[in-house]
């Protein structure tokens, strides 16, 4: 890509192949074999406050003279930058077919100088830090130096440009007659915008001599011969400040409005498309709820009638299943409880099993053997019917008895 | 402007398409709830089932019958052991209640003696005789009184509905 320089309306100086071409306006076509980008000093700089762009736009309309062409940047919450030149002049550099982006001068002197190396260092000194890095640093440098002053002096051709900038802010693009006192216009510039003690920044070794003898500290860069001074080093491709005619404007303004109507229609068709992916996903599932419920009803319809037969078939036995054998619980009693006692009852519910034992009557007349407690309770515990059954000694009026309990 | 027709008709089916993505939603929601409503009910009989299976099989008699044939069974076996049973309780025909299946029930009580020396041999005898019949034992008490041992079983009797 090649880069150019409008000095003043008419001339042009123009780096091509390691090539510098100094023109006019009018011979660009002859000069320029490839597609360049120009950089245009003359430019007005303003700053204007607005909320929003189309307010901006408003404002620009009634504040800048007729038949001029801006562009403009963010440089605070709701103040912009705005460069701006006349639309004649874009329209004669449009003119010639190699002329692409048209950039105002100051934003690329500002953003140049921080990307260019230091004189005096070399490329393996800078280390791991490339331009690319520099560049990023600068960046992200931006806002902690936003109020640093700089002055970058660049020499284009045989004319010299003065760019100041506070922070982000360009406050004056000046290019010097050949004839002027260097010295005293760097002074009258510093002083005219209240820069007296700002950074100087050159790439060209006689301005920093000069200025060094005249007792300005002044730094020194380096600069690539493809972009032979600090601004055509910010110059980079497709910029994003720009200088457009109305009717590219109004191209521009057109082709967004289509883009944002194919973006709206293509987010519409994946709204509709998602509208429809749910609707699928949801039929399925309720479709296959409903085989579900088909099938549950089925089985349910299937299980109730052999349900009802086995019930009417079965439903006796499966209580029996559960029945008490009692004649079993009385002779395991009867067997296997001590024969001082003898069973006066036995008795089963759907709760509990319950057995009365009385002392055992006998006609020969002699005592009866005694019977402990724990004895009763041995031979219980070893009735499986009785196991874990409770024993209560009942006293009534002549006589012991012994009552068994056991939940079932 | 086609474009516009576009995008307004899919914003229009968009819509369209995601109520009715609400809609079936919500009805697969309603059918969820419905087979977690039957569900229970459904397992519920199965288990049932898998516990009627295991169970030895009665067939039942028509309820006008089932009394009858019971007292005639009971009556019949117990005379060849050498003893009789006596139906202490007997239903109205009011009191018969119905189970579920079309199986009903009623209640009733029977009761037999028997000498002590037989008693034990007899009773078991009685009892096994009493659960091959298709009854259910609520309660049964056996009582010694001198030699005589007195065998009272209070049953609920199962039957078909109707009169077969």
């Amino acid at each position: 890509m090649a880069r150019a320089v409008l000095i003043d309306h008419q001339t042009l100086v123009a780096y091509s192949g390691g090539r510098q071409m100094q023109t006019l306006i009018a011979d660009l076509d002859s000069v320029l074999t490839e597609e360049t980008s120009v950089a245009v000093v003359p430019t007005n700089v303003s700053r204007v406050v607005a909320t929003t762009e189309e307010t901006l736009h408003q404002q620009l309309h009634d504040k800048l003279p007729q038949g001029s062409v801006y562009c403009f940047e963010k440089v605070d919450a709701a103040v912009y930058q705005v460069f701006s030149i006349a639309e004649s002049v874009l329209a004669s550099l449009r003119a010639c077919s190699h002329v692409g982006a048209v950039v105002p001068y100051g934003p690329l002197a500002r953003d140049g100088h921080k990307i260019a190396v230091p004189s005096g260092t070399t490329r393996q000194e800078q280390g791991l830090i490339t331009r690319a890095g520099r560049a990023f640093l600068g960046r992200t440098e931006e806002i902690a130096d936003v109020i640093e002053d700089v002055t970058i002096i660049d020499l284009i051709g045989d004319r010299r440009v003065i760019t100041c900038a506070h922070g982000f802010e360009i406050r004056t693009v000046r290019a010097l007659h050949p004839e002027d006192s260097l010295e005293r216009e760097v002074n009258l510039t510093l002083q005219g915008v209240n820069m007296s003690s700002s950074r100087i920044i050159t790439h060209d070794r006689a301005i920093s001599d000069r200025l060094t003898e005249a007792g300005r500290n002044v730094e020194l860069v380096r600069v690539p011969p493809e972009a032979p001074s600090v601004a055509l080093l910010g110059l980079r491709k497709d910029p994003p400040l720009q200088f457009h005619l109305a009717t590219e404007m109004a191209r521009m303004r057109r082709r967004s409005a289509q883009q944002r109507l194919l973006q709206s229609t293509i987010g519409a068709a994946v709204f509709l498309l998602v509208g429809l992916g749910l609707t699928g996903v949801t039929v399925t599932r309720r479709l296959m709820a409903e085989v579900r419920l088909a099938d549950l009803r089925q089985e349910q319809f299937q299980t109730t009638q052999t349900h009802s037969r086995l019930f009417r078939e079965r439903y006796a036995g499966m209580l029996t299943r559960r029945t008490f054998n009692l004649p079993q619980a009385w002779a395991e009693l009867e067997f296997m409880m001590p024969p001082q006692l003898e069973v006066e009852s036995v008795g089963v519910t759907q709760e509990r099993l319950t057995a009365m034992l009385k002392r055992r009557h006998l006609d020969l007349d002699f005592r009866d053997p005694p019977l402990s407690l724990g004895e009763l309770k041995e031979a219980v515990e070893l009735s499986a019917s009785w196991q874990g059954a409770v024993v209560k000694p009942i006293m009534g009026d002549h006589e012991l008895k012994y009552q068994l309990e056991k939940m079932r | 402007m086609n474009l516009r027709v576009l995008r307004l008709t899919f914003i229009i089916l968009g819509i369209v398409a995601v109520f009715v993505a609400y809609d079936q939603y919500d009805a697969g929601d309603r059918v969820d709830m419905q087979i977690l409503s039957e569900l229970p009910a459904l397992n519920a009989t199965k288990l049932e089932m898998r516990a009627l299976n295991q169970a030895t099989p009665k067939p039942l008699r028509p309820q006008n019958e089932a009394l009858e044939y019971l007292l005639a069974r009971l009556v019949d076996d117990t005379e060849l052991l050498g003893s009789s049973v006596r139906l202490e309780r007997s239903p109205a025909e009011s009191e018969w209640n119905t189970v579920n299946h079309g199986v009903t029930k009623t209640a009733i009580t029977v009761s037999s003696p028997a000498d002590k020396q037989a008693g034990l041999g007899y009773f078991a005898m009685m009892w096994e005789l009493l659960l091959r019949q298709p009854v259910s034992i609520v309660s049964a008490s056996l009582k010694v009184q001198d030699a005589v041992i007195t065998l009272s079983v209070d049953l609920e009797l199962l039957a078909l509905e109707g009169g077969g």
